[in-house]
Protein backbone atom coordinates (compact mmCIF):
# COMPACT_ATOMS: atom_id res chain seq x y z
CA UNK A 1 0.00 0.00 0.00
CA UNK A 2 2.84 2.33 0.90
CA UNK A 3 4.53 1.52 -2.39
CA UNK A 4 1.39 2.15 -4.35
CA UNK A 5 1.06 5.62 -2.90
CA UNK A 6 4.64 6.37 -3.80
CA UNK A 7 4.05 5.45 -7.43
CA UNK A 8 0.98 7.64 -7.57
CA UNK A 9 3.02 10.47 -6.20
CA UNK A 10 5.66 9.82 -8.83
CA UNK A 11 2.98 10.23 -11.45
CA UNK A 12 2.00 13.72 -10.36
CA UNK A 13 3.26 16.30 -12.81
CA UNK A 14 4.09 18.66 -9.96
CA UNK A 15 5.33 16.77 -6.93
CA UNK A 16 7.31 18.92 -4.53
CA UNK A 17 6.28 22.10 -2.69
CA UNK A 18 8.97 23.96 -4.63
CA UNK A 19 7.41 22.64 -7.81
CA UNK A 20 4.01 23.98 -6.79
CA UNK A 21 5.52 27.32 -5.87
CA UNK A 22 7.24 27.59 -9.25
CA UNK A 23 4.02 26.60 -10.99
CA UNK A 24 1.94 29.15 -9.07
CA UNK A 25 4.49 31.89 -9.71
CA UNK A 26 4.57 31.14 -13.43
CA UNK A 27 0.80 31.29 -13.72
CA UNK A 28 0.70 34.46 -11.63
CA UNK A 29 3.34 36.07 -13.81
CA UNK A 30 1.43 35.28 -16.99
CA UNK A 31 -1.81 36.53 -15.46
CA UNK A 32 -0.22 39.79 -14.38
CA UNK A 33 1.77 40.63 -17.51
CA UNK A 34 -1.01 42.55 -19.33
CA UNK A 35 -1.64 44.55 -16.14
CA UNK A 36 1.96 45.34 -15.23
CA UNK A 37 3.65 45.38 -18.63
CA UNK A 38 0.87 46.06 -21.14
CA UNK A 39 3.49 46.63 -23.82
CA UNK A 40 4.55 43.01 -23.50
CA UNK A 41 1.06 41.57 -23.73
CA UNK A 42 1.27 41.16 -27.50
CA UNK A 43 4.71 39.49 -27.75
CA UNK A 44 3.91 37.24 -24.80
CA UNK A 45 0.61 36.24 -26.40
CA UNK A 46 2.50 35.49 -29.60
CA UNK A 47 5.00 33.44 -27.61
CA UNK A 48 2.18 31.39 -26.09
CA UNK A 49 0.68 30.77 -29.53
CA UNK A 50 4.04 29.72 -30.95
CA UNK A 51 4.80 27.50 -28.00
CA UNK A 52 1.79 25.35 -28.93
CA UNK A 53 3.18 24.89 -32.42
CA UNK A 54 6.64 24.14 -31.04
CA UNK A 55 5.22 21.58 -28.61
CA UNK A 56 3.36 19.91 -31.46
CA UNK A 57 6.37 19.92 -33.73
CA UNK A 58 8.52 18.51 -30.95
CA UNK A 59 6.12 15.61 -30.49
CA UNK A 60 6.63 14.77 -34.14
CA UNK A 61 10.31 15.57 -34.64
CA UNK A 62 11.73 15.12 -31.17
CA UNK A 63 9.64 12.21 -29.93
CA UNK A 64 8.98 10.09 -33.01
CA UNK A 65 11.90 11.28 -35.13
CA UNK A 66 9.79 12.31 -38.12
CA UNK A 67 10.78 15.70 -39.48
CA UNK A 68 8.36 18.32 -40.79
CA UNK A 69 9.01 21.47 -42.74
CA UNK A 70 5.30 21.90 -43.37
CA UNK A 71 3.90 22.96 -40.03
CA UNK A 72 3.06 26.41 -41.37
CA UNK A 73 0.44 24.48 -43.33
CA UNK A 74 -1.33 23.17 -40.23
CA UNK A 75 -0.92 26.58 -38.61
CA UNK A 76 -2.64 28.10 -41.66
CA UNK A 77 -5.51 25.62 -41.55
CA UNK A 78 -6.21 26.60 -37.94
CA UNK A 79 -5.95 30.31 -38.70
CA UNK A 80 -8.21 30.16 -41.75
CA UNK A 81 -10.75 27.98 -39.96
CA UNK A 82 -11.19 30.73 -37.39
CA UNK A 83 -10.94 33.64 -39.84
CA UNK A 84 -13.58 32.18 -42.13
CA UNK A 85 -15.87 30.29 -39.80
CA UNK A 86 -15.76 32.01 -36.42
CA UNK A 87 -17.95 34.94 -37.57
CA UNK A 88 -20.53 32.40 -38.73
CA UNK A 89 -20.42 29.62 -36.13
CA UNK A 90 -18.70 31.31 -33.13
CA UNK A 91 -15.10 31.06 -32.06
CA UNK A 92 -15.30 27.86 -29.97
CA UNK A 93 -17.03 26.02 -32.79
CA UNK A 94 -14.46 27.29 -35.29
CA UNK A 95 -11.69 26.17 -32.93
CA UNK A 96 -13.27 22.73 -32.89
CA UNK A 97 -13.38 22.69 -36.70
CA UNK A 98 -9.69 23.64 -36.71
CA UNK A 99 -8.89 20.74 -34.37
CA UNK A 100 -10.81 18.19 -36.41
CA UNK A 101 -9.50 19.47 -39.75
CA UNK A 102 -5.90 19.42 -38.55
CA UNK A 103 -6.29 15.97 -36.99
CA UNK A 104 -7.63 14.58 -40.26
CA UNK A 105 -5.13 16.34 -42.52
CA UNK A 106 -2.26 15.52 -40.13
CA UNK A 107 -3.25 11.87 -40.16
CA UNK A 108 -3.47 11.87 -43.97
CA UNK A 109 -0.04 13.49 -44.33
CA UNK A 110 1.25 10.93 -41.85
CA UNK A 111 0.38 8.01 -44.12
CA UNK A 112 2.80 8.72 -47.00
CA UNK A 113 5.28 9.95 -44.39
CA UNK A 114 5.52 6.36 -43.11
CA UNK A 115 7.56 5.53 -46.18
CA UNK A 116 9.83 8.58 -46.03
CA UNK A 117 12.71 9.53 -43.80
CA UNK A 118 15.08 12.38 -43.09
CA UNK A 119 15.67 14.75 -46.00
CA UNK A 120 13.00 13.06 -48.12
CA UNK A 121 10.36 13.64 -45.48
CA UNK A 122 11.57 17.20 -44.97
CA UNK A 123 11.08 17.99 -48.65
CA UNK A 124 7.75 16.17 -48.87
CA UNK A 125 6.33 18.05 -45.88
CA UNK A 126 7.63 21.37 -47.17
CA UNK A 127 5.68 20.56 -50.33
CA UNK A 128 2.59 20.06 -48.20
CA UNK A 129 3.10 23.45 -46.54
CA UNK A 130 3.47 25.11 -49.90
CA UNK A 131 0.38 23.39 -51.27
CA UNK A 132 -1.71 24.62 -48.32
CA UNK A 133 -0.44 28.15 -48.77
CA UNK A 134 -1.34 28.05 -52.48
CA UNK A 135 -4.70 26.50 -51.71
CA UNK A 136 -5.75 29.40 -49.48
CA UNK A 137 -4.35 31.97 -51.90
CA UNK A 138 -6.05 30.55 -54.97
CA UNK A 139 -9.40 29.16 -53.85
CA UNK A 140 -12.02 30.03 -56.51
CA UNK A 141 -13.92 33.31 -55.96
CA UNK A 142 -11.33 34.24 -53.32
CA UNK A 143 -13.41 32.31 -50.83
CA UNK A 144 -10.50 32.59 -48.40
CA UNK A 145 -9.76 36.15 -49.38
CA UNK A 146 -7.22 35.27 -52.07
CA UNK A 147 -3.77 36.79 -51.81
CA UNK A 148 -5.08 39.64 -49.70
CA UNK A 149 -6.39 37.34 -46.99
CA UNK A 150 -9.18 37.79 -44.47
CA UNK A 151 -9.69 40.35 -41.75
CA UNK A 152 -10.49 38.94 -38.31
CA UNK A 153 -12.43 41.27 -36.05
CA UNK A 154 -12.12 40.40 -32.38
CA UNK A 155 -15.19 42.47 -31.51
CA UNK A 156 -17.22 40.44 -33.95
CA UNK A 157 -16.01 37.17 -32.42
CA UNK A 158 -15.99 37.87 -28.73
CA UNK A 159 -18.23 40.86 -28.22
CA UNK A 160 -16.89 44.13 -26.94
CA UNK A 161 -15.40 42.86 -23.72
CA UNK A 162 -12.96 40.32 -25.14
CA UNK A 163 -12.29 42.49 -28.14
CA UNK A 164 -9.87 44.40 -25.97
CA UNK A 165 -6.38 43.03 -26.49
CA UNK A 166 -5.91 42.35 -22.80
CA UNK A 167 -9.02 40.26 -22.58
CA UNK A 168 -8.12 38.20 -25.62
CA UNK A 169 -4.74 37.57 -24.01
CA UNK A 170 -6.53 35.66 -21.27
CA UNK A 171 -8.39 33.48 -23.75
CA UNK A 172 -5.03 32.52 -25.23
CA UNK A 173 -3.58 31.93 -21.77
CA UNK A 174 -6.45 29.63 -20.83
CA UNK A 175 -6.29 27.53 -24.01
CA UNK A 176 -2.49 27.31 -23.94
CA UNK A 177 -2.45 26.30 -20.26
CA UNK A 178 -4.82 23.43 -20.95
CA UNK A 179 -2.87 22.30 -24.03
CA UNK A 180 0.48 22.48 -22.24
CA UNK A 181 -0.93 20.45 -19.36
CA UNK A 182 -2.14 17.81 -21.81
CA UNK A 183 1.22 17.77 -23.59
CA UNK A 184 3.10 17.09 -20.36
CA UNK A 185 0.64 14.31 -19.58
CA UNK A 186 0.97 12.82 -23.04
CA UNK A 187 4.76 12.94 -22.97
CA UNK A 188 5.10 10.83 -19.85
CA UNK A 189 2.22 8.46 -20.70
CA UNK A 190 2.50 5.11 -22.42
CA UNK A 191 1.76 6.89 -25.70
CA UNK A 192 4.63 9.31 -25.23
CA UNK A 193 6.88 6.35 -24.45
CA UNK A 194 5.72 4.57 -27.58
CA UNK A 195 6.56 7.68 -29.64
CA UNK A 196 10.15 7.56 -28.39
CA UNK A 197 10.28 3.79 -28.77
CA UNK A 198 9.56 3.88 -32.51
CA UNK A 199 12.24 6.54 -32.85
CA UNK A 200 14.92 4.60 -30.96
CA UNK A 201 14.29 0.99 -31.93
CA UNK A 202 11.49 0.35 -34.34
CA UNK A 203 11.81 -3.44 -34.37
CA UNK A 204 11.77 -3.77 -30.60
CA UNK A 205 8.86 -1.35 -30.40
CA UNK A 206 6.95 -3.59 -32.78
CA UNK A 207 7.68 -6.81 -30.95
CA UNK A 208 6.66 -5.04 -27.73
CA UNK A 209 3.24 -4.53 -29.24
CA UNK A 210 3.48 -1.02 -30.69
CA UNK A 211 1.72 -0.64 -34.03
CA UNK A 212 4.24 1.51 -35.89
CA UNK A 213 1.89 2.87 -38.54
CA UNK A 214 -0.75 3.72 -35.95
CA UNK A 215 1.59 5.46 -33.54
CA UNK A 216 3.41 7.46 -36.22
CA UNK A 217 0.23 8.70 -37.86
CA UNK A 218 -1.15 9.48 -34.40
CA UNK A 219 1.93 11.60 -33.72
CA UNK A 220 1.34 13.43 -36.98
CA UNK A 221 -2.30 14.07 -36.13
CA UNK A 222 -1.57 15.30 -32.60
CA UNK A 223 1.29 17.44 -33.84
CA UNK A 224 -0.98 18.97 -36.48
CA UNK A 225 -3.69 19.67 -33.91
CA UNK A 226 -1.25 21.59 -31.71
CA UNK A 227 -0.08 23.63 -34.68
CA UNK A 228 -3.70 24.14 -35.77
CA UNK A 229 -4.83 25.43 -32.37
CA UNK A 230 -1.83 27.75 -32.46
CA UNK A 231 -3.03 29.06 -35.82
CA UNK A 232 -6.59 29.37 -34.58
CA UNK A 233 -5.45 31.55 -31.67
CA UNK A 234 -3.09 33.46 -33.94
CA UNK A 235 -5.79 34.70 -36.33
CA UNK A 236 -7.65 37.04 -33.94
CA UNK A 237 -4.38 38.06 -32.31
CA UNK A 238 -2.94 39.36 -35.56
CA UNK A 239 -6.30 40.52 -36.89
CA UNK A 240 -5.51 39.46 -40.44
CA UNK A 241 -4.89 36.09 -42.05
CA UNK A 242 -3.12 36.13 -45.38
CA UNK A 243 -1.24 33.45 -47.33
CA UNK A 244 2.10 35.20 -47.19
CA UNK A 245 2.22 34.71 -43.40
CA UNK A 246 2.35 30.95 -43.83
CA UNK A 247 5.48 30.55 -45.92
CA UNK A 248 8.23 27.97 -45.75
CA UNK A 249 10.15 30.48 -43.66
CA UNK A 250 7.57 30.13 -40.89
CA UNK A 251 7.96 26.34 -40.94
CA UNK A 252 11.73 26.79 -40.67
CA UNK A 253 11.21 29.14 -37.74
CA UNK A 254 9.06 26.55 -35.98
CA UNK A 255 11.79 23.99 -36.49
CA UNK A 256 14.43 26.39 -35.19
CA UNK A 257 12.34 26.87 -32.03
CA UNK A 258 12.58 23.24 -31.04
CA UNK A 259 16.22 22.95 -32.03
CA UNK A 260 17.11 26.02 -29.97
CA UNK A 261 14.88 25.07 -27.06
CA UNK A 262 15.67 21.38 -26.96
CA UNK A 263 14.57 18.46 -29.09
CA UNK A 264 12.36 15.81 -27.57
CA UNK A 265 10.93 17.54 -24.51
CA UNK A 266 7.76 19.57 -24.00
CA UNK A 267 9.65 22.17 -22.00
CA UNK A 268 12.23 22.49 -24.78
CA UNK A 269 9.56 23.53 -27.25
CA UNK A 270 8.23 26.19 -24.89
CA UNK A 271 11.67 27.59 -24.14
CA UNK A 272 12.56 27.69 -27.84
CA UNK A 273 9.32 29.45 -28.73
CA UNK A 274 10.06 32.02 -26.04
CA UNK A 275 13.61 32.55 -27.21
CA UNK A 276 12.70 32.92 -30.88
CA UNK A 277 9.74 35.22 -30.21
CA UNK A 278 11.81 37.41 -27.90
CA UNK A 279 14.64 37.58 -30.42
CA UNK A 280 12.32 38.60 -33.21
CA UNK A 281 10.61 41.15 -31.05
CA UNK A 282 13.90 42.72 -30.01
CA UNK A 283 15.57 42.47 -33.38
CA UNK A 284 12.62 43.99 -35.21
CA UNK A 285 14.03 47.33 -34.13
CA UNK A 286 17.26 46.59 -35.96
CA UNK A 287 15.41 47.02 -39.25
CA UNK A 288 17.17 45.56 -42.24
CA UNK A 289 19.82 43.92 -40.08
CA UNK A 290 17.33 41.91 -38.04
CA UNK A 291 17.58 38.80 -40.24
CA UNK A 292 21.35 38.77 -40.05
CA UNK A 293 21.38 39.30 -36.29
CA UNK A 294 18.76 36.62 -35.79
CA UNK A 295 20.85 34.15 -37.77
CA UNK A 296 23.95 35.02 -35.80
CA UNK A 297 22.27 34.58 -32.43
CA UNK A 298 20.81 31.23 -33.47
CA UNK A 299 24.22 30.11 -34.64
CA UNK A 300 25.88 31.14 -31.39
CA UNK A 301 23.24 29.43 -29.25
CA UNK A 302 23.64 26.21 -31.22
CA UNK A 303 27.43 26.27 -30.95
CA UNK A 304 27.35 26.94 -27.22
CA UNK A 305 24.47 24.64 -26.45
CA UNK A 306 23.94 21.85 -28.97
CA UNK A 307 21.29 20.27 -26.73
CA UNK A 308 19.27 23.47 -26.69
CA UNK A 309 18.21 25.65 -23.81
CA UNK A 310 16.46 22.86 -21.99
CA UNK A 311 19.66 20.81 -22.09
CA UNK A 312 21.49 23.69 -20.43
CA UNK A 313 18.76 23.96 -17.80
CA UNK A 314 19.04 20.26 -16.96
CA UNK A 315 22.80 20.60 -16.59
CA UNK A 316 22.38 23.53 -14.21
CA UNK A 317 19.80 21.58 -12.24
CA UNK A 318 22.09 18.56 -12.00
CA UNK A 319 24.94 20.78 -10.93
CA UNK A 320 22.97 22.24 -8.05
CA UNK A 321 21.59 18.88 -7.07
CA UNK A 322 25.05 17.45 -6.63
CA UNK A 323 26.37 20.62 -5.03
CA UNK A 324 28.56 20.92 -2.98
CA UNK A 325 30.11 17.58 -3.89
CA UNK B 1 4.62 -32.66 -23.43
CA UNK B 2 2.22 -30.21 -25.06
CA UNK B 3 3.64 -28.46 -28.09
CA UNK B 4 3.71 -24.68 -27.77
CA UNK B 5 5.46 -23.62 -30.94
CA UNK B 6 5.56 -25.65 -34.10
CA UNK B 7 7.44 -24.69 -37.25
CA UNK B 8 6.67 -26.74 -40.35
CA UNK B 9 8.77 -26.71 -43.52
CA UNK B 10 9.75 -23.07 -43.10
CA UNK B 11 11.66 -21.65 -46.06
CA UNK B 12 12.81 -18.06 -46.25
CA UNK B 13 14.67 -16.60 -49.23
CA UNK B 14 16.34 -13.27 -49.83
CA UNK B 15 16.74 -13.03 -53.57
CA UNK B 16 19.14 -15.86 -54.36
CA UNK B 17 20.02 -16.58 -50.73
CA UNK B 18 17.99 -19.23 -48.94
CA UNK B 19 18.40 -18.16 -45.31
CA UNK B 20 16.09 -20.84 -43.91
CA UNK B 21 15.54 -24.02 -45.87
CA UNK B 22 12.66 -26.37 -45.11
CA UNK B 23 13.09 -26.24 -41.34
CA UNK B 24 10.65 -27.99 -39.00
CA UNK B 25 10.93 -28.14 -35.23
CA UNK B 26 8.89 -27.73 -32.06
CA UNK B 27 9.19 -26.14 -28.65
CA UNK B 28 7.15 -27.72 -25.87
CA UNK B 29 5.59 -26.13 -22.81
CA UNK B 30 8.24 -25.39 -20.16
CA UNK B 31 10.91 -26.61 -22.51
CA UNK B 32 14.19 -24.88 -23.28
CA UNK B 33 15.41 -25.43 -26.80
CA UNK B 34 18.70 -24.13 -28.13
CA UNK B 35 19.14 -23.21 -31.75
CA UNK B 36 22.78 -23.51 -32.73
CA UNK B 37 24.78 -23.45 -35.93
CA UNK B 38 27.66 -21.67 -37.61
CA UNK B 39 27.49 -17.97 -38.59
CA UNK B 40 24.94 -17.31 -41.29
CA UNK B 41 23.12 -20.60 -40.63
CA UNK B 42 19.78 -18.80 -40.47
CA UNK B 43 19.17 -18.71 -36.71
CA UNK B 44 18.28 -15.03 -36.48
CA UNK B 45 16.24 -15.29 -39.66
CA UNK B 46 14.19 -18.04 -38.08
CA UNK B 47 13.62 -15.82 -35.02
CA UNK B 48 12.43 -13.07 -37.32
CA UNK B 49 10.00 -15.48 -38.96
CA UNK B 50 8.60 -16.51 -35.59
CA UNK B 51 8.11 -12.87 -34.58
CA UNK B 52 6.50 -12.09 -37.96
CA UNK B 53 9.19 -9.55 -38.87
CA UNK B 54 9.94 -11.75 -41.90
CA UNK B 55 7.36 -13.69 -43.87
CA UNK B 56 8.64 -17.10 -44.98
CA UNK B 57 7.80 -17.98 -48.58
CA UNK B 58 6.96 -21.56 -47.64
CA UNK B 59 5.77 -23.22 -44.46
CA UNK B 60 3.78 -22.55 -41.32
CA UNK B 61 4.61 -21.54 -37.80
CA UNK B 62 1.90 -22.08 -35.23
CA UNK B 63 1.86 -20.98 -31.63
CA UNK B 64 -0.88 -22.44 -29.44
CA UNK B 65 -3.01 -22.91 -32.52
CA UNK B 66 -2.35 -19.40 -33.88
CA UNK B 67 -0.70 -19.09 -37.30
CA UNK B 68 2.23 -16.70 -36.88
CA UNK B 69 3.13 -16.28 -40.54
CA UNK B 70 -0.15 -14.44 -41.05
CA UNK B 71 0.04 -12.07 -38.08
CA UNK B 72 1.82 -8.75 -37.70
CA UNK B 73 4.90 -8.29 -35.51
CA UNK B 74 3.01 -5.99 -33.12
CA UNK B 75 0.49 -8.68 -32.25
CA UNK B 76 3.13 -11.24 -31.32
CA UNK B 77 3.49 -9.92 -27.79
CA UNK B 78 -0.20 -10.25 -27.02
CA UNK B 79 -0.08 -13.88 -28.17
CA UNK B 80 2.53 -14.51 -25.50
CA UNK B 81 5.86 -14.37 -27.32
CA UNK B 82 8.61 -11.92 -26.54
CA UNK B 83 12.19 -11.71 -27.65
CA UNK B 84 15.60 -10.11 -27.41
CA UNK B 85 17.77 -9.17 -30.36
CA UNK B 86 21.27 -10.18 -31.38
CA UNK B 87 22.30 -6.53 -31.62
CA UNK B 88 20.71 -4.93 -28.59
CA UNK B 89 17.52 -3.12 -29.54
CA UNK B 90 16.74 -0.88 -26.61
CA UNK B 91 15.04 2.50 -26.46
CA UNK B 92 18.19 4.49 -25.82
CA UNK B 93 16.46 7.76 -24.96
CA UNK B 94 14.28 6.16 -22.31
CA UNK B 95 15.22 5.14 -18.78
CA UNK B 96 15.54 1.53 -17.65
CA UNK B 97 12.14 1.77 -15.97
CA UNK B 98 10.57 3.22 -19.11
CA UNK B 99 12.12 0.50 -21.27
CA UNK B 100 10.57 -2.11 -19.02
CA UNK B 101 7.26 -0.26 -19.13
CA UNK B 102 7.32 -0.66 -22.90
CA UNK B 103 7.49 -4.36 -22.28
CA UNK B 104 4.07 -3.85 -20.70
CA UNK B 105 2.72 -1.90 -23.67
CA UNK B 106 0.46 -4.68 -24.91
CA UNK B 107 -1.26 -4.79 -21.52
CA UNK B 108 -2.17 -1.10 -21.66
CA UNK B 109 -5.70 -0.53 -22.82
CA UNK B 110 -6.07 3.09 -21.72
CA UNK B 111 -6.89 5.48 -24.54
CA UNK B 112 -5.35 8.76 -25.64
CA UNK B 113 -7.78 11.02 -23.82
CA UNK B 114 -7.28 9.39 -20.45
CA UNK B 115 -3.55 9.71 -21.00
CA UNK B 116 -3.67 13.37 -22.03
CA UNK B 117 -5.98 14.33 -19.19
CA UNK B 118 -4.14 12.19 -16.65
CA UNK B 119 -7.42 10.73 -15.39
CA UNK B 120 -7.63 8.35 -12.41
CA UNK B 121 -8.18 5.52 -14.91
CA UNK B 122 -4.85 6.34 -16.48
CA UNK B 123 -3.10 6.69 -13.12
CA UNK B 124 -4.47 3.34 -12.00
CA UNK B 125 -3.29 1.54 -15.10
CA UNK B 126 0.08 3.24 -15.00
CA UNK B 127 0.64 2.36 -11.34
CA UNK B 128 -0.24 -1.23 -12.17
CA UNK B 129 2.40 -1.34 -14.92
CA UNK B 130 5.02 0.42 -12.80
CA UNK B 131 4.53 -2.18 -10.08
CA UNK B 132 5.24 -4.98 -12.53
CA UNK B 133 8.24 -3.19 -13.97
CA UNK B 134 9.52 -2.43 -10.50
CA UNK B 135 9.26 -6.10 -9.54
CA UNK B 136 11.31 -7.00 -12.61
CA UNK B 137 13.91 -4.37 -11.73
CA UNK B 138 14.23 -5.96 -8.31
CA UNK B 139 14.38 -9.47 -9.71
CA UNK B 140 17.19 -8.56 -12.09
CA UNK B 141 18.89 -6.30 -9.56
CA UNK B 142 18.69 -3.27 -11.81
CA UNK B 143 17.83 -0.82 -8.99
CA UNK B 144 20.99 1.30 -9.40
CA UNK B 145 20.05 1.96 -13.02
CA UNK B 146 16.29 2.42 -12.61
CA UNK B 147 16.13 6.06 -13.69
CA UNK B 148 19.20 6.13 -15.89
CA UNK B 149 18.86 6.47 -19.64
CA UNK B 150 19.69 3.20 -21.31
CA UNK B 151 21.99 4.84 -23.83
CA UNK B 152 25.37 4.91 -22.16
CA UNK B 153 24.77 2.08 -19.68
CA UNK B 154 27.39 -0.70 -19.65
CA UNK B 155 26.87 -3.36 -22.31
CA UNK B 156 26.23 -6.10 -19.77
CA UNK B 157 23.54 -4.05 -18.07
CA UNK B 158 21.88 -3.32 -21.41
CA UNK B 159 21.75 -7.04 -22.17
CA UNK B 160 19.93 -7.62 -18.86
CA UNK B 161 17.55 -4.72 -19.44
CA UNK B 162 16.60 -6.22 -22.78
CA UNK B 163 15.85 -9.56 -21.19
CA UNK B 164 13.88 -7.74 -18.50
CA UNK B 165 11.81 -5.94 -21.09
CA UNK B 166 11.00 -9.27 -22.74
CA UNK B 167 10.16 -10.97 -19.45
CA UNK B 168 8.00 -8.22 -17.99
CA UNK B 169 5.47 -8.73 -20.77
CA UNK B 170 4.76 -12.12 -19.17
CA UNK B 171 5.42 -14.27 -22.22
CA UNK B 172 4.76 -17.97 -22.49
CA UNK B 173 7.65 -18.26 -24.91
CA UNK B 174 10.84 -16.24 -24.63
CA UNK B 175 13.16 -15.98 -27.63
CA UNK B 176 16.72 -14.90 -26.91
CA UNK B 177 19.21 -14.25 -29.70
CA UNK B 178 22.69 -14.69 -28.22
CA UNK B 179 21.88 -13.39 -24.72
CA UNK B 180 25.38 -13.83 -23.29
CA UNK B 181 27.42 -12.73 -26.32
CA UNK B 182 29.89 -10.04 -25.34
CA UNK B 183 29.59 -10.65 -21.60
CA UNK B 184 32.51 -11.54 -19.34
CA UNK B 185 32.72 -15.07 -18.00
CA UNK B 186 31.45 -13.95 -14.60
CA UNK B 187 28.54 -12.09 -16.10
CA UNK B 188 27.74 -15.13 -18.23
CA UNK B 189 27.66 -17.50 -15.27
CA UNK B 190 25.46 -15.15 -13.32
CA UNK B 191 23.02 -14.67 -16.18
CA UNK B 192 22.82 -18.39 -16.92
CA UNK B 193 22.07 -19.14 -13.30
CA UNK B 194 19.44 -16.43 -13.19
CA UNK B 195 17.80 -17.62 -16.41
CA UNK B 196 17.66 -21.16 -15.03
CA UNK B 197 15.88 -19.93 -11.92
CA UNK B 198 13.51 -17.67 -13.81
CA UNK B 199 12.52 -20.40 -16.17
CA UNK B 200 11.36 -22.64 -13.35
CA UNK B 201 9.77 -19.81 -11.42
CA UNK B 202 7.79 -18.41 -14.33
CA UNK B 203 7.02 -21.70 -16.07
CA UNK B 204 8.55 -20.33 -19.22
CA UNK B 205 9.43 -21.93 -22.53
CA UNK B 206 12.67 -20.66 -24.01
CA UNK B 207 14.09 -20.76 -27.50
CA UNK B 208 17.66 -19.68 -27.40
CA UNK B 209 20.30 -18.92 -30.01
CA UNK B 210 23.75 -19.23 -28.54
CA UNK B 211 27.28 -19.96 -29.64
CA UNK B 212 28.65 -20.54 -26.15
CA UNK B 213 28.39 -24.31 -25.79
CA UNK B 214 28.67 -24.17 -21.99
CA UNK B 215 25.63 -21.93 -21.81
CA UNK B 216 23.73 -24.12 -24.23
CA UNK B 217 24.43 -27.33 -22.35
CA UNK B 218 23.54 -25.89 -18.97
CA UNK B 219 20.23 -24.37 -20.09
CA UNK B 220 18.85 -26.42 -22.96
CA UNK B 221 16.97 -29.67 -22.72
CA UNK B 222 17.04 -30.03 -26.46
CA UNK B 223 19.21 -28.67 -29.24
CA UNK B 224 18.32 -27.95 -32.86
CA UNK B 225 21.28 -27.55 -35.19
CA UNK B 226 21.14 -25.47 -38.37
CA UNK B 227 23.70 -25.34 -41.14
CA UNK B 228 23.28 -23.28 -44.30
CA UNK B 229 19.61 -22.80 -43.46
CA UNK B 230 18.92 -26.52 -43.09
CA UNK B 231 18.21 -28.43 -39.91
CA UNK B 232 20.93 -31.06 -39.61
CA UNK B 233 20.19 -32.39 -36.13
CA UNK B 234 17.63 -32.24 -33.33
CA UNK B 235 18.08 -33.98 -29.97
CA UNK B 236 19.26 -33.88 -26.38
CA UNK B 237 22.63 -32.23 -25.66
CA UNK B 238 24.02 -35.74 -25.23
CA UNK B 239 22.80 -36.86 -28.63
CA UNK B 240 24.00 -33.69 -30.33
CA UNK B 241 27.49 -33.94 -28.85
CA UNK B 242 27.88 -37.38 -30.36
CA UNK B 243 26.17 -36.71 -33.66
CA UNK B 244 28.67 -37.26 -36.48
CA UNK B 245 26.88 -34.83 -38.80
CA UNK B 246 27.09 -32.05 -36.20
CA UNK B 247 30.69 -32.85 -35.44
CA UNK B 248 31.47 -32.70 -39.13
CA UNK B 249 29.72 -29.31 -39.48
CA UNK B 250 31.57 -27.83 -36.54
CA UNK B 251 34.86 -29.56 -37.31
CA UNK B 252 34.61 -28.19 -40.82
CA UNK B 253 34.27 -24.74 -39.35
CA UNK B 254 37.13 -25.27 -36.95
CA UNK B 255 39.33 -26.67 -39.68
CA UNK B 256 38.63 -23.51 -41.67
CA UNK B 257 39.54 -21.25 -38.75
CA UNK B 258 42.65 -23.28 -38.10
CA UNK B 259 43.68 -22.89 -41.69
CA UNK B 260 42.95 -19.21 -41.47
CA UNK B 261 45.16 -18.93 -38.40
CA UNK B 262 48.04 -20.73 -40.11
CA UNK B 263 48.07 -18.06 -42.81
N1 LIG C 1 17.47 -8.85 -44.34
C1 LIG C 1 18.27 -9.67 -45.05
N2 LIG C 1 18.49 -9.44 -46.35
C2 LIG C 1 19.29 -10.27 -47.08
N3 LIG C 1 19.89 -11.33 -46.57
C3 LIG C 1 19.71 -11.63 -45.28
C4 LIG C 1 18.89 -10.81 -44.44
N4 LIG C 1 18.89 -11.33 -43.20
C5 LIG C 1 19.68 -12.41 -43.25
N5 LIG C 1 20.16 -12.59 -44.49
C6 LIG C 1 21.05 -13.70 -44.92
O1 LIG C 1 20.48 -14.88 -44.46
C7 LIG C 1 21.50 -15.77 -44.01
C8 LIG C 1 21.23 -16.17 -42.58
O2 LIG C 1 21.47 -15.06 -41.75
P1 LIG C 1 21.13 -15.05 -40.20
O3 LIG C 1 21.39 -13.71 -39.70
O4 LIG C 1 19.79 -15.62 -40.00
O5 LIG C 1 22.24 -16.05 -39.66
P2 LIG C 1 22.59 -16.43 -38.16
O6 LIG C 1 22.50 -17.89 -38.06
O7 LIG C 1 21.79 -15.63 -37.21
O8 LIG C 1 24.12 -15.99 -38.09
P3 LIG C 1 24.95 -15.34 -36.88
O9 LIG C 1 25.41 -16.47 -36.03
O10 LIG C 1 26.10 -14.69 -37.59
O11 LIG C 1 24.07 -14.39 -36.19
C9 LIG C 1 22.82 -15.06 -44.21
O12 LIG C 1 23.39 -15.49 -45.41
C10 LIG C 1 22.42 -13.62 -44.29
O13 LIG C 1 23.32 -12.90 -45.10
MG1 LIG D 1 22.16 -14.23 -35.81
Amino acid sequence: MVLKERYEQDLRLVGSPQGWAAFALTILLFVLIPQIFPAYAYPVALFMVYSLVAIGLNILVGFTGQISLGHAGFFAIGAYAVAKLAPIITFPAALLVAVVACAVVGYLVGIPALKLEGPYLAIATSGFGLAIQQFFANTPNDWFGGHGGLIVEKSQLFGDFFARDRAYYYIILAVVTVMVYMAFNLARSHIGRAFVAVRDAELAAQTSGVNIAKIKTLAFAISAVYAGIGGALFAPLLGIVSPESFSLLLSVQFLSMIVIGGIGTVAGGILGAGMVTALQDQLAQAGGWSGLLYGLVVLIVMILEPLGLYGRWMKIKLYWKSWPF
Amino acid sequence: MTVLLEAKNVTLRFGGVTAVNDVSFTVGANETVALIGPNGAGKSSLFNCITALYKPQVGNISFMGQELTKTSPDSIASLGISRTFQNIELFGGLTVLENLLLGRHQHLKVNLFHAMLGTPTWVKSEVEQIKRAEAMIELLELQPYRDRRVRGLPYGVQKIVEIGRALVSEPKLLLMDEPVAGLTTDEKDELVQRLGELKNELGLSILLVEHDIRVVSSLAERIVVLEYGRKIADGTPEQIRNDPVVIAAYLGEEAQTLEGQKK
